[in-house]
């Protein structure tokens, strides 16, 4: 009898927090927003386990400019396309950069980031074109444009490519392979901010090539682009996106 | 060592006439429980043995004692003067010169008849493989069985399996041979092909120690019947005169139980 | 004589990782789940190069150098993880307590502690003392983490073997070793390879863990491919038909060769 009331009482305190999570959907207009967080300063975790970053600041940003609701989530980048076309979150932030063929699956905002291509080698290494890696092993993160554009580039050296980039620069430190490409403000976070690797890294050089960065969208959602598109404007026009990288890259 | 050199060598300074094995007050305990008592006894070179007794007695434990497959607690056995127990002698030269022969055969499922009989000498005794085979083929020319050279053993019936592990235990040309109930786990039509096998072999003169329930066997082969009762030998001497004439209570008691 | 080991271990083999369901040698009928998976398997696969070729064929074409890491891989790490959990099988029934606590404790230990934790510390614990490449460390983790399973296979399998062959052998004066290489261990290998088998068929697919340490096997390759096709669905698919293939393959390789084994029973 008791192990019966227990459970109605279950059922009733579920029921009821499903009726308070719904009233709260529908008081204001909630979206999931997916971080891969190993690529810091543009999304990582803090001590207490909580995403920020430069991406984060800026889509909490253009959340509150336009008065949506969104709840940051660490998803691990490898697979993070695949949730967002299949409706598990609405947006994906974290540092992506606008392509063509990405551009053919999903749809992309209006740029809020401008990056390029560097190269990190072990301090006192100096290479100055893609080409000099010829014969070195490389590695990066898995499916991120660095290796897109070293694979691009054709270069005769072996790509490695890692499960978040803080285990390729591990690996670069520990001899294991002799360059990471990435992101230019990850390759400087760490190369001069990130502690345990002081004096090890050395940014060799950047590509010409700009990259823009845009929050990623699942196709046909047309009002959800508009709203974001507006709300990068806005903060753009408040001068924000300057705060965050003075903030996050101390430019 | 080479082939050429024998099975082992007698320890020096041993009379010809000394025995062939000396058991010299051995104990072994399971556990708590004592499954030899004490045990002493002399076997000569040439003397064939019968050791009977009721289940649990430690006849078995006593025969496996002597090629230390059970160690004893206490005690001393010696083969053709060798302490079988000592560090200083190689336990597995001395069991070169003991064959044996148990009561589930044994046989190594994975080799051919043949290998059985020929694995020993080809592997221990370095013999070539044309030799091992040679001696493996008289063997069980003798034990009637050759053949079935080339089959598994699992396509023979108990008899031969049997006949095929004493094959197997001669083939080492043992001077001893450790019969262990070898006819218990037989069909009773084929006791007689082993018993005949083992008979052969007492007329030839080799030393044999056998644990057994054929009294038929042991009245006509043994030259000495030992009767052992919770672990100790109670009563030996002349088979003959054993059967007729007991005199222990518990060998009468036993005689009358299975004959 | 009190023998502890012997009702738990006697003639049943446990089967400690989820390798493949190894055929029943003795099964002759044309349809059975074995055939019916890799008939299935391969006309999908088939199905989708023919009928779909783009990206079908583009997937397929993307992944086989990823297939051959994936072999070498489980190949070199069977090499050492078989020899490996043989020794731990013969410690860990040896009389030596010394040998005996050593070959337990690493069972013990490998395997309380998940492969990937393994793999992971293998790779970057141990590059604080000595630099190996991704496919050494992946073979090293996997070769010391199957040893330990294997060896609890060998050890079942060992002990299977009635006490009267190994009586037989040391009666006729053959030394415990050789006893045990020339007896035992080739009656145990019947017993042995049907799960030893399934250990190297879990054993590839567990390699597929090993693209965390940006070892291009089949499984980073199909990520890197998904990378920059976002084509989830079409590449996890044929990745799972190549995976469903090769270990088919391998349960009926395994169940020939036990079959081989079988030559003695005398049927």
């Amino acid at each position: 009898m008791k192990s019966v009331c227990r459970f109605l009482l279950g059922c009733g305190a579920l029921l009821l927090g499903l009726t308070v999570c719904a009233g709260q959907t529908f008081a204001k207009e909630k979206y999931i927003v997916a971080s891969d967080c190993t690529w810091p300063p543009m999304e990582f975790l803090n001590d207490q386990k909580q995403v920020q970053g430069y991406s984060t600041d800026f889509i909490r940003a253009v959340a509150e400019a336009v008065g949506i609701e969104v709840e940051v989530r660490n998803i691990a980048w490898d697979g993070i396309f695949g949730g967002v076309a299949t409706g598990q979150y609405d947006i994906v932030a974290s540092s992506t950069t606008i392509t063509e063929e990405r551009k053919k699956q999903f749809d992309f905002t209006d740029p809020y980031f401008e990056v390029h291509q560097a190269v990190i080698v072990p301090a006192g290494k100096q290479v100055s074109t893609l080409a000099d890696l010829k014969g070195k092993k490389v590695g990066g993160q898995i499916a991120t444009t660095g290796i897109f554009v070293m694979r691009n580039a054709k270069v005769d050296c072996e790509l490695k490519e890692y499960d978040d980039v803080g285990l390729a620069i591990q690996d670069l430190v520990g001899g294991r392979i002799d360059a990471v490409i990435c992101d230019d403000p990850v390759a400087m976070y760490y190369v001069n901010m990130k502690k345990d690797y002081a004096g090890k890294l050395n940014l060799s050089f950047k590509t010409e090539d700009k990259e823009l960065y845009g929050f990623t969208i699942k196709k046909g959602r047309e009002d959800l682009l508009k709203k974001l598109n507006e709300g990068i404007a806005k903060v753009k026009a408040a001068g924000l996106d300057k705060e965050f990288a003075k903030k996050w890259m101390g430019q | 060592m080479t082939a050429n050199d024998p099975p082992m060598t007698p320890g020096a300074g041993v009379p010809n006439d000394a025995p062939i094995i000396s058991v010299r007050n051995i104990w072994k305990f399971f556990g708590n429980l004592p499954a030899l008592q004490d045990v002493s006894l002399d076997v000569r070179a040439g003397e064939r043995l019968v050791l009977i007794g009721p289940s649990g007695s430690g006849k078995s434990t006593f025969l496996r004692a002597i090629n230390r497959l059970e160690e004893v607690d206490r005690g001393q056995i010696l083969v053709k003067g060798q302490n079988i127990m000592s560090r200083e002698n190689n336990i597995n030269l001395i069991r070169r010169d003991l064959g044996m022969v148990f009561q589930q055969f044994n046989l190594f499922p994975h080799k051919t008849v043949l290998q059985n009989v020929s694995m020993a000498p080809l592997k221990l005794l370095k013999l070539s493989r044309d030799e091992a085979e040679d001696r493996a083929l008289a063997l069980l020319k003798k034990v009637g069985i050759s053949d079935k050279a080339n089959v598994y053993p699992a396509m023979l019936s108990g008899g031969q399996q049997q006949r095929v592990a004493i094959a197997r235990a001669l083939a080492m040309q043992p001077s001893i041979m450790l019969f262990d109930e070898p006819t218990s786990a037989l069909d009773p039509e084929m006791v007689g092909e082993v018993l005949d096998v083992m008979v052969n072999l007492a007329e030839e003169g080799m030393t044999m120690l056998c644990v057994t329930h054929e009294m038929g066997f042991a009245r006509t082969v043994a030259d000495r019947l030992i009767f052992m009762a919770d672990g100790q030998i109670v009563e030996s001497g002349q088979p003959e005169a054993l059967f007729t004439a007991p005199r222990h209570p518990r060998l009468k008691q036993f005689l009358n139980q299975i004959l | 004589m009190p023998e502890p080991d012997e009702n738990h271990s006697k003639g049943n083999i446990v089967l400690v990782t989820d390798g493949a369901s190894i055929p029943d040698p003795r099964e002759w009928r044309l349809i059975n789940a074995w055939s019916i998976s890799l008939a299935g398997a391969i006309c999908v696969l088939a199905g989708l190069f023919l009928f779909s070729p783009d990206p079908y064929e583009r997937i397929v074409r993307y992944l086989p150098d990823g297939m051959l890491v994936t072999f070498k891989i489980t190949i070199m790490s069977i090499c050492f993880a078989v020899p490996l959990g043989l020794l731990t099988g013969l410690g860990r029934i040896s009389r030596n307590r010394g040998i005996n606590l050593i070959a337990s404790t690493y069972v013990e230990i490998i395997r309380g502690i998940p492969l990937l934790v393994q793999l992971f510390y293998i790779y970057y614990a141990l590059s604080r003392f000595v630099t190996v490449s991704g496919t050494t460390s992946a073979v090293i983790a996997i070769s010391i983490c199957y040893g330990a399973y294997m060896g609890e296979v060998f050890r079942a399998g060992i002990s299977a073997i009635p006490k009267g062959q190994t009586e037989a052998a040391r009666s006729l004066g053959f030394s415990r070793v050789q006893t045990m290489f020339l007896v035992v261990l080739p009656q145990a290998w019947r017993t042995i390879l049907p799960p030893v088998g399934n250990e190297c068929i879990a054993m590839l697919k567990d390699t597929a863990l090993v693209s965390i340490m940006a070892v291009p096997d089949i499984m980073q390759r199909a990520r890197s491919f998904v990378g920059t096709t976002y084509l989830y669905f079409e590449t996890y698919t044929v990745v799972a038909l190549v995976y469903l293939i090769i270990t088919l393959l391998l349960s009926k390789a395994v169940s020939i060769m036990e079959s081989r084994l079988n030559y003695y029973d005398g049927k």
